[in-house]
């Protein structure tokens, strides 16, 4: 949940990277950390395994500079995407404002989007949080394995699972390579503030 | 071995190792097998064995990965440096919070994410602080449970009560939680049956502090008579208003707003969080919030017109 300090006109709001495990979640805040390192406030956190998965969770702070007077401040987390992990997916995601939901474009992990997405909704539900509702952007990530060789899902199959009924703003990326990476962002960060933006009733 | 055949299984090699560098062991496994599966189904490719030979290899090295991955604990103790930073990041703020409290709120953050070890330290520093003596206790029991065993924490419970540590009858309540547990687990241990309590201690703050961080479903939901409701924004910011619950269902509570309170029934749309809510049960009188999960308005009946609430209770 958004923080806001009227007195100090000063805002801090959260945003979740959500998907399957594996799916470039951490890839996407390590090359925004790279990129963006004027608006890096903080260190990049990562806690995670042996085998390189995010454990609890990645953390990167951003500051956005001031916006209609506002010193505007993202604290940006993903989640570990594996299912044994749930519980703590579930802690992370709690006082969420904004979400990029990263799927993965590989054919074989289709099943695992459409389920990460399903305990997406379930996780912001519980929290009383309606998916429809909440400012949320699609990143179909791993798009440069198809210069491999390698069998992804077209764009359209990817909307048609994930995107029909929510009908959200939706990004083709890569993240390991960058493409997409801040453009994704940039959506999900536009869209939260003007979520944000209701809630203050800030006039014009 | 005809093209075809070589480019497949070539092109399934390819594949399994690309899944593999991605740590998607089970695709990589998969894809293995499949490449196994051609060649012995094609005795014209030569060197079968040895290729088969090295392909098991692979999987066998993918299998150590697999079990490896499956048998990690999903929780398990990360460095004092991290846990500070999830104490610093996931434990939720309050301006009327004393030190006191804000040690508690995160020693109960560092339980959430299976950090058990160090969350029973801070636990067991704050017993003897008479304000959160009582969730500390609770919260430290619940975590021995987690990392140690039930008789662990039944040990523990004697040790403080030897040592007096409760004052007055907050040692019952901490009793009460510990027997319950154990009752619910299908054991006979006895911690003292002769007491019993008839006087739940009211506590002035509840949410986090006034139970363990254990799941939802481990908690009973008391039954609640009536809710006030306290609006701190919207159309009816600043009064209390009172209402009868007319039915409840676990955590759920069913309501009845008259057609006649249309600024009531605006304040109370389906999604909008009520933070400062009292629940009257018949024992005492509860804090907390919930959130509305239905406004309808009633088609027949006597109370025809009139709109059905639903609020979740969040917290208690």
């Amino acid at each position: 949940m958004a923080i806001f300090n009227i007195q100090k006109r000063e805002i801090e709001c959260k945003i979740v990277y959500y998907g399957p495990g594996r799916c470039g979640k951490t890839t996407n805040l390590e090359y925004l950390f790279k990129a963006f390192k004027k608006q890096v406030t903080g260190e990049m956190v990562s806690v995670d395994t042996e085998g390189d998965s995010t454990l609890f969770f990645d953390f990167l702070p951003i500051g956005l500079g001031k916006i209609k007077g506002c010193d505007v401040r993202v604290q940006i987390f993903t989640v570990p995407g594996q299912q044994k992990y749930s519980s703590t997916r579930k802690l992370v995601l709690k006082g969420v404002d904004g979400i990029v939901f990263v799927a993965d474009s590989l054919e074989v992990r289709r099943e695992k989007n459409m389920l990460s997405l399903k305990d997406l909704q379930q996780n912001l539900k519980d929290y009383g949080l309606n998916i429809s509702r909440i400012p949320l952007v699609m990143q179909y990530n791993k798009r440069d394995l198809a210069d491999e060789g390698m069998p992804i899902m077209s764009v359209e199959k990817m909307g048609r699972d994930l995107n029909r009924q929510l009908k959200v703003p939706s990004f083709q990326a890569s993240a390991i390579k960058g493409t997409g990476v801040g453009n994704t962002l940039q959506e999900c960060l536009k869209l939260t503030l003007i979520s944000l933006q209701r809630e203050l009733k800030w006039s014009q | 071995m005809s093209m075809s055949i070589k480019d497949r299984v070539k092109s399934l090699l390819k594949e399994a190792d690309l899944y593999k560098s991605q740590r998607l062991l089970k695709e990589s496994k998969s894809k293995y097998l499949e490449a196994i599966k051609l060649i012995q189904n094609n005795e014209q490719i030569p060197n079968r064995k040895s290729l088969i030979n090295a392909i098991t290899k692979k999987i066998s090295t993918l299998d150590t990965g697999i079990v490896r991955w499956d048998k990690s604990s999903s929780t398990p103790e990360v460095s004092p440096k991290v846990q500070d930073l999830i104490k610093k990041l996931f434990t939720p703020e309050e301006k009327k919070d004393n030190d006191v409290v804000k040690s508690l709120k995160s020693a109960i953050t560092l339980a959430k994410f299976g950090q058990y070890k160090r969350a029973i330290k801070e636990f067991n520093q704050l017993i003897r602080i008479d304000s959160v003596c009582v969730p500390a206790a609770k919260n430290s029991l619940k975590c021995i449970i987690e990392v140690s065993s039930l008789d662990d924490a039944v040990t523990q419970y004697h040790q403080w009560m030897n040592k007096n540590f409760f004052p007055n009858d907050k040692g019952l309540i901490v009793k009460q939680f510990l027997q319950d547990i154990i009752t619910k687990k299908g054991l006979s241990i006895s911690l003292d049956t002769d007491v019993d309590i008839e006087d739940k201690e009211k506590e002035e703050d509840t949410g986090l502090l006034g139970n363990s961080f254990m799941d939802q479903d481990d908690e009973d939901i008391i039954d609640i008579t009536s809710i006030g409701i306290r609006f701190n924004h919207g159309p009816k910011q600043g009064e209390h208003v009172e209402l009868d619950v007319s039915f409840q269902a676990g955590n759920v509570l069913s309501l009845i707003v008259s057609s006649k309170d249309k600024l009531l029934i605006d304040s109370l749309k389906i999604g909008v969080r009520l933070d400062d809510m009292d629940f009257y049960s018949p024992i005492a009188i509860f804090k907390g919030s919930g959130i509305v999960e239905a406004n309808t308005r009633i088609e027949s009946g006597p109370k025809r017109g009139d709109y059905s609430l639903d609020i979740k209770i969040h917290s208690i």
